[in-house]
């Protein structure tokens, strides 16, 4: 039996740090701003909490910091309640949201935090890409790989199968970026012209430089009470219409399973259609206003349109030609300009793209605003693509 | 009769020329080439590439000895021939030997197996011989003429197609090349001195006396397989005995793939072995800290014997280095990235059947083949019905990446994912792959043993893909 989210949780206050080289700033630092921004809004202090949910993907860079539930009690003064770390690599952030949604939904907690936070660029980012690959991993397998190589494979799949090309996944990059000019959170806020993207060093073929986002240091967090509740707290909330979350293979498991195919995303696909069904949307394209969706690595959002059936399988690169993902488009992707502009502090993330979708529904997402939005939907991916996170959110 | 029974041999696909030795040190000139070991190759590793085409499947696996002859062992201490064994997948009673230090410890090796068989003790074993590493400081004398290089021979009683008739061994302190415990490169002192008391009175030696006591005359070989420090000592030598340099003479190979250490003679062996008939007579000789002079004579088996690879398809197989600054690198002379990788020897062992062996794991409930350790089938989900089987090495790359910022002394270090021909899928490093514009999806591969790093300091051998060559 699957439980039902629809309608029944509400965010009432959300908050997010810069997404930058947060040099200034400790692991800590950034929970604290995130944290107190969204029990700003809330009209809540750290005592009113009464379960939270910590979102940490990588700790070996960041003097193990997110290990556990501490790591968000000692810097936010959140003491005497159950608060749990979450890890399930970029699906982190969408993670603990299920959770803080799972701890209402039970009845056990009454207001929530679920908090996302990943310190990245206290060592350079050569190390954070490789090392974790080499350092803590199987001394065989994937060896030579980095995270971009773990994504590459699709896109060289993709490439194979429906003759996309490399211009079209730097196309998503020019998108994004362009997006990123307006939202003030994020790492990169510049134009980057198509000709720099195309010609930007190769990272892991076919991703170059320019269609891989940064490394980033970043927190965001959300308080949730139960729908019947929310006006008392905050009288713009938004409401969960969906949540899912899949595991649908491993680690190391998709490289090695004969069953794989790399030109899809089988947890991002089946986690859309368990989502849609919840949330009652049966045709995406129209039913959605704006959706922020894992674009790490470019070829990513390419090949996640086709997963979440914003068009037919293999013509990604038609989507992505005909502009519909832009801001002036039919189903605006990334408008915060998405990892490839804010960066992607792991943990982070999910919290980030719900944050973003709040703004949109609440109207209050400025310079950048989807006009008219009412349903937005946040996407993550990773773990070599065995998991997904998925959220609807709609205005009430 | 005792005596070979599969040969086999492997160069390292890259060459280093002595021109651009002698650019890099502006010196001007040079002739010939030599064989070089891609970075991830070492003694080891060649001679189990040499193992693979000496003999396959079964006729590895029922060997009942491996002995491994070596001057460049990745170990001083460890039997290389025991993890060999291993990754080969003999069985563990199989008696495993090194055996080193000196370039004639390859026909010493060879003698050893047959005369054990001989003495009952065995039915069969198999040597390998590789020398890969074995390196004179940058800019000496005789940078360009030493290469890497591995043979494999195997020894048994039945279907011989190479008997031993007799053989002559002869020790001799004469110090011509040496290496001390710690020495990276191999020292030499005098250059004449050497090649007149050494090689040219110890070969005269040795082969005058096999001559005397076998009663053979020089015309009575059809194929003459010396070793040799350099072509001049050779020529000489053979002059001195009168063989035909045109028939009889098996060319040493010194400008071609260079000196081979330990391997060169059972190197040699392998094209002389080239239109050999039944009844042929064959003199091999090696030379180091003296001789082992071997005498042969090709069975009738010899006539139906189908060797698929020849040896000048193998010579063919080649591709200069771009740079002797890359050569360098390969060798390991100067510092690269550093990369503290991660190991743990326990996990070394308990899966050593799928990553060491490249056994498969095949589900007895439905058939589904696996390649990681794993005990719970993904397809079928059953607990505990993964089986062992053979996974053939030619495959077909489905997918792959190309990493341009992962620490190689070559990037891009090219990553695929291969469906094996009789099922089973690994994803792993292609090697030997210099263009990375030559891959592609359904290219088709060979899976090869290669060193993937040193963590623990322990060499890490595991499996890659190389590009099938025409």
């Amino acid at each position: 039996m699957s439980v039902d989210f629809k309608d029944k949780i509400a965010i009432v206050g959300a908050g997010c740090t810069r997404f930058a080289e947060n040099f200034g700033m400790s692991y800590g630092d950034m929970l604290a701003e995130a944290c107190f921004q969204a029990f700003e809004e809330a009209g809540v202090g750290p005592e009113d909490i009464d379960g939270a949910w910590l979102s940490t993907a990588f700790v070996d860079g960041s003097a193990m910091k997110g290990r556990s539930g501490m790591d968000l009690a000692e810097p936010v003064a959140l003491f005497d309640i159950p608060i749990t770390r979450v890890s399930n690599f970029c699906a982190s952030g969408g993670n603990a949201f299920r959770e803080a949604c799972l701890g209402l939904l039970s009845g056990v907690n009454d207001v929530v935090l679920a908090a996302g936070a990943e310190k990245q660029r206290d060592r350079p980012p050569q190390k954070s890409l490789v090392k974790m690959m080499v350092v803590a991993q199987h001394q065989f397998l994937q060896k030579g790989e980095t995270a971009a190589g773990q994504f590459a494979v699709y896109a060289t799949r993709h490439m194979e199968k429906y003759g996309t090309k490399l211009e079209h996944f730097c196309m998503v990059s020019h998108k994004n970026h362009t997006h990123g000019v307006k939202n003030p959170i994020a790492q990169y806020r510049q134009e980057i012209p198509m000709e720099t993207i195309v010609n930007s060093p190769m990272v892991a073929y076919p991703i170059n430089l320019l269609c891989s986002c940064p490394t980033t240091d970043g927190a965001a967090a959300a308080v949730l009470v139960r729908a019947e509740d929310a006006k008392n707290f905050n009288k713009d909330y938004v409401l969960v219409k969906a949540q899912e979350l899949i595991v649908n293979s491993g680690w190391d498991l998709p490289f090695f399973d004969p069953r794989y195919d790399f030109s899809h995303f089988p947890s991002t696909r089946l986690a859309a259609q368990r989502a849609y069904q919840m949330a009652g949307i049966k045709d995406p394209v129209n039913e959605i206003d704006l959706a922020e969706v894992h674009d790490c690595f470019a070829p990513v959002e390419l090949i996640v349109y086709e997963d979440l059936g914003f068009c037919k399988e293999g013509e990604g690169k038609h989507f992505i030609e005909e502009g519909r993902s832009t801001a002036e488009g039919d189903l605006p992707v990334n408008i915060s300009g998405g990892l490839e502009s804010c960066g992607h502090p792991v943990g982070a993330s999910g919290i980030r793209m719900i944050y973003e979708i709040t703004r949109h529904l609440q109207g209050k997402a400025e310079e950048r605003q989807v006009k008219n939005a009412k349903i937005g939907l946040a996407h993550n991916i990773g773990g070599p693509c065995a998991i997904t996170s998925l959220t609807i959110l709609g205005a009430p | 009769m005792i005596g070979i029974t599969a040969y086999g041999a492997y160069l390292p696909r890259y060459r280093l020329t002595a021109k651009m030795i002698n650019e890099a040190w502006g010196r001007p000139g040079g002739r010939g080439e030599k064989a070089v070991g891609y970075f991830d190759e070492d003694s080891l590793t060649m001679g189990l590439s040499a193992a693979y085409r000496c003999l396959s499947g079964d006729g590895i696996e029922k060997a009942e000895a491996l002995y491994f002859a070596s001057t460049t062992s990745p170990f001083k201490e460890k039997l290389a021939s025991t993890e060999m064994a291993m990754i080969l997948n003999l069985s563990p009673e199989a008696r495993t030997l090194d055996i080193g230090y000196s370039l004639r410890s390859g026909t010493s090796a060879l003698l050893t197996a047959i005369e054990t068989v001989k003495a009952g003790s065995l039915d069969s074993a198999m040597v390998v011989a590789s020398d890969c590493g074995r390196l004179e400081v940058p800019g000496g004398f005789n940078e360009a003429a030493w290469g890497d290089g591995a043979a494999a021979v195997a020894v048994g009683r039945e279907n011989v197609l190479l008997n031993l008739l007799d053989h002559y061994c002869y020790s001799d302190e004469l110090t011509h090349f040496w290496r001390r415990a710690d020495d990276h490169y191999v020292k030499s002192e005098d250059v004449r001195f050497p090649q007149v008391m050494g090689y040219a009175r110890i070969m005269e030696t040795a082969i005058g006396n096999i001559l005397k006591k076998t009663g053979y005359k020089p015309t009575d070989f059809a194929k003459v397989v010396v070793d040799a420090p350099d072509p001049r000592s050779h020529q000489a030598l053979m002059r001195k005995f009168g063989f035909d340099p045109k028939i009889q003479v098996q060319d040493p190979l010194l400008g071609v793939t260079g000196s081979l250490g330990a391997a060169h003679p059972l190197v040699m062996l392998v094209p002389a072995l080239q239109g050999v008939k039944p009844g042929d007579k064959i003199l091999l000789a090696s030379y180091g800290d003296g001789s082992d002079v071997l005498a042969f004579e090709a069975t009738d088996a010899f006539s139906a014997f189908q060797k698929g690879d020849d040896f000048n398809a193998l010579l063919g197989r080649k591709e200069v280095i771009s740079s002797y600054t890359k050569y360098l690198g390969f060798k390991k002379t100067f510092e690269t990235e550093f990369q503290d990788y991660y190991s743990s020897i326990s996990a070394l062992f308990r899966e050593r059947d799928r990553f060491s062996r490249l056994l498969g794991g095949k589900c007895k409930n439905c058939g589904y083949i696996t390649t990681l350790a794993l005990r719970v089938c993904p397809s079928c989900r059953k607990k505990d019905q993964f089986e062992n089987i053979r996974l053939t090495r030619r495959g077909v790359v489905f997918t792959f990446t190309q990493e341009w910022y992962f620490p190689s002394p070559e990037p891009p270090t090219t990553l695929a994912v291969v469906d094996l021909e009789r099922g089973g899928r690994i994803y792993c490093q292609m090697t030997d792959c210099s263009d990375p514009g030559i891959v592609k999806i359904g290219m088709p591969v060979e899976v090869t043993v290669r060193k993937y790093h040193e963590a623990l300091d322990l060499p890490h051998y595991y499996w890659k893909c190389k590009p099938v060559y025409a």
